[in-house]
């Protein structure tokens, strides 16, 4: 996940030979279901470089399912869902130009008057940042949902797709959805199973403790066992699921487990168990498992397994990408013949809505004693993500990371292509 | 006459010079934990910052962005260690990476770092050490007396082994300062109340003694007037012959009624004691004979955080007004100073044997 630090974080990489460089103030922007956070930003560009020719930023939102090494035929294995192009440099003289942002005026400020804003909206309803894990020894970008912002230098005598490495700047950014404040009712499910040779049912009830939980929180399922039955339950098996809908050209589903817990519970004809097993899904334990669907990665850093999607209602499912659901099964395994019961409860597994408060600035005087207990605090107390900033600024740079993969080993590759 | 004085004065440093706004320079948020670094919290703008000046490299401070209520610097190397509310986070400033963090249970009224890789930590009822090795949380060490209850904990130290450990409060009561301190043995595990304002532990091998002992000396403004006690902790080392204790007067001049004192630091160089009083004097003592050898206004303005000067065995200080300053022994004039300014020669013979010191020739002679 992204850094939480102190002050202005701004984001900023610059073209490989220096004269274009893009400043963005976050990585992750966040879809409110009702609207997404714009991107705004701000391209410096040395004009004794740039002189006649023109500066553009493009969206581009891609899925990317094949491997770009293995594009041999002219195909690329990617769907673009959207690109958007703007010009920054000349900037056009729009009359209904949208003010500038307070980051946009402050970058402007430093960094002078060769410093031109922009403005991009993510278009609505397009898909979160997924990334589909890699096999070990996978290079290249991985696959899934992606966002990139590329700024570059277009000569108009140029061919008008040609850009060139030497004068762009591709930033990896990402979409997220962050769990809505309203919470669901519970998720129960219940069922009967009548069997030939007895005439009353076995009944399996299934709750958990709410709907949504956050990544790396444990799940708690209430199972209830009314055995009527002539039969007897020999085992309790739990398992969360990843459900992934991959929206393409046709419509693929794929399973896969997460979680997994057996319990030797055993429930005899004419008893009960009632009880309540943890589970937790957890990316660490599911490292082999191939193009299981992770949070979009923006460094070569971990992730974490997919959130949930939310689903928006009038949204055409082949817009949405990777379409991303979890549900926790439990089942009953009865005596070698009397096969198995089970049921399956819909959870979301998400994040947590950042805060956005300021962390804690005040002089231990103010923290009189007997207060409630302040929260602990999980982003670092220093910021050392700054190239000397002068006393009077404000603003913090962070080069942009490169977008690498990291698949269960380290790997070599590097994923900037040209 | 100015040549003459038994001690060296030096300014390092006028921290407004740097760039520090004379607001932040106080108790509350500026910190120096050795002669290495100085510490201080800022308000730029919006965005709050520790300025880090390296002492040897005074001319480039270092900002950044912080969001914690304290900042100490490791007493050695280029590490912090920072606390917002009740969390604690240190960080290798050199490799950018966070070494160890931890949640408190209590708010953490003080802390200091105590060695090289410990820091000890103080909450409303205890005192922990916490050590940089591993993954070690932090440990308790004792309860906090009720004497120090209502105290503001100006300073914690401890004796070379961590096998004596004090911690220093100050109330105001009835028009003067009152100094409580609590002296901790580890291997009695015993607490001892004491009044007194400034106080260290100092490590001396007295003369036919094959071993140190460990010294405690503490100095006291109390309604009786000053006082300066050296006393020896524990039982002598085997062989060796105990320490007399000693007490003085410790001179407060009379337009100096309420002035106490604040800091105190030993030189293990010379073996002297430093006292820095609120007003800004200096006094400096023998410790084997707490004999007072000099004193001195040295500032008019509070000196308010003080740390051992390695390279002369003096004591490094910074006042109100940003000054960073340093006093140490001037060991070509501390002799002849004590044999004809204060006529001991007995005190100025046995300074000069045992810290390998001129100016006694003619002492030997008599």
């Amino acid at each position: 996940m992204a850094d939480k630090g102190a002050g202005t974080r701004v984001f900023k990489k610059s073209s490989p030979n220096g004269k274009v460089t893009a400043y963005l103030g976050k990585r992750d922007y966040v879809d409110h279901i009702d609207h997404t956070d714009p991107i705004d930003g701000v391209v410096l560009i040395d004009p004794e470089y740039v002189k006649e020719r023109k500066v553009f930023v493009k969206l581009l939102c891609a899925f990317r399912y094949g491997r770009e090494d293995l594009d041999v035929l002219g195909l690329t294995f990617r769907k673009d869902f959207c690109t958007t192009t703007i010009q920054v440099y000349p900037p056009l003289n729009e009359g209904d130009r949208k003010p500038k942002t307070r980051l946009q005026e402050r970058l402007m400020k430093k960094l002078g008057e060769h410093s031109y804003p922009f403005f991009i909206d993510i278009p609505k309803d397009s898909p979160c940042s997924v990334t589909l894990q890699p096999a070990p020894g996978d290079t290249g970008k991985p696959c899934g949902v992606d966002y990139e912002l590329k700024t570059y230098v277009w000569d108009p005598e140029d061919n008008p797709d040609k850009t060139h490495k030497r004068n762009s700047v591709r930033l990896a950014i990402r979409k997220v959805q962050f769990a809505p404040d309203k919470k669901g009712p519970q998720p129960t499910a219940e069922i009967q199973k009548l069997f030939l040779m007895s005439d009353k049912p076995l009944c399996l009830e299934a709750t958990l403790d709410k709907d949504l939980y956050y990544h790396g929180e444990s799940i708690g399922v209430n199972v209830q066992v009314t055995n009527n039955s002539s039969k007897t339950v020999k085992k309790v098996k739990i398992s969360v699921r990843q459900i992934a809908d991959i929206c393409l050209f046709s419509n693929a589903q794929y399973k896969c487990p997460v979680a997994f817990i057996e319990a030797d519970d055993q429930v005899a004809p004419s008893s009960t168990l009632c009880k309540v097993y943890q589970i937790c899904p957890l990316l660490g334990d599911n490292k082999d498992k191939r193009g299981l669907a992770l949070d979009g990665q923006l460094k070569h850093e971990d992730t974490n397994l997919a959130s949930s999607t939310i689903l928006k209602e009038g949204v055409p499912k082949e817009n949405l990408g990777i379409i991303v659901q979890y549900k926790v099964k439990v089942k009953l395994v009865l005596g070698s013949l009397g096969g198995e019961v089970c049921v399956e409860l819909p959870v979301t597994l998400m994040h947590s809505k950042p805060a956005d408060v300021d962390p804690i600035i005040g002089s231990p005087a103010k923290v009189a004693s007997g207060k409630p207990a302040p929260e602990p605090i999980d982003h670092n107390l220093i910021s050392f993500d700054t190239n000397a900033s002068p006393p009077n600024d404000d603003i913090v740079f962070e080069d942009f990371a490169r977008m690498r993969l990291q698949g269960e080993a380290a790997t070599g590759g590097d994923g900037q292509t040209a | 006459m100015a040549q003459n004085l038994p001690i060296k004065f030096q300014e390092h440093l006028q921290l407004q010079n740097v760039g520090i706004n004379a607001a932040n320079i106080g108790f509350s948020t500026l910190t120096m934990e050795s002669d290495k670094f100085i510490c201080v919290r800022e308000k730029v703008a919006d965005q709050a910052q520790v300025v880090i000046i390296d002492l040897a490299d005074s001319a480039n401070p270092i900002r950044r962005p912080i969001s914690a209520e304290s900042a100490i610097m490791n007493p050695a190397s280029k590490v912090i260690a920072l606390k917002a509310g009740r969390t604690l986070q240190i960080f290798n400033m050199e490799m950018k990476s966070k070494l160890k963090a931890h949640t408190m249970t209590e708010d953490v009224v003080f802390w200091k770092w105590i060695s090289t890789n410990m820091v000890g930590l103080v909450t409303e009822t205890s005192v922990y050490h916490w050590s940089m090795e591993d993954s070690q949380q932090p440990v308790k060490m004792f309860d906090k007396h009720p004497s120090l209850a209502k105290c503001q904990i100006i300073n914690y130290r401890t004796d070379a082994k961590q096998k004596w450990l004090l911690l220093i409060g100050i109330s105001a009561q009835a028009n003067r300062v009152v100094g409580a301190m609590q002296l901790y043995s580890v291997e009695r595990r015993v607490s001892q109340p004491i009044e007194g304002h400034a106080a260290s532990f100092a490590q001396i091998k007295l003369e036919g003694n094959k071993e140190e002992s460990t010294l405690f000396c503490f100095a006291v403004r109390g309604p009786q007037g000053g006082k300066l006690h050296i006393i020896e902790v524990g039982s002598p080392a085997a062989g060796n012959q105990p320490f007399t204790k000693k007490a003085v007067d410790v001179f407060f001049p009379p337009e100096a009624a309420n002035d106490f004192p604040v800091a105190m630091q030993v030189s293990p160089n010379q073996n002297v004691v430093f006292v820095v009083t609120k007003y800004g004097y200096i006094h400096m003592y023998d410790l084997e004979t707490a004999v007072c050898i000099f004193m001195n206004r040295i500032s008019a303005d509070t000196i308010f955080v003080t740390a051992p000067h390695e390279a002369t065995g003096g004591l490094i200080g910074v006042n109100r007004k940003g000054q960073v300053l340093s006093v140490s022994v001037d060991e070509e004039n501390v002799v002849p100073y004590i044999t004809n300014t204060l006529q001991n020669p007995d005190l100025a013979l046995r300074f000069a044997v045992r810290n390998n010191l001129g100016g006694a020739d003619e002492l030997f002679s008599r």
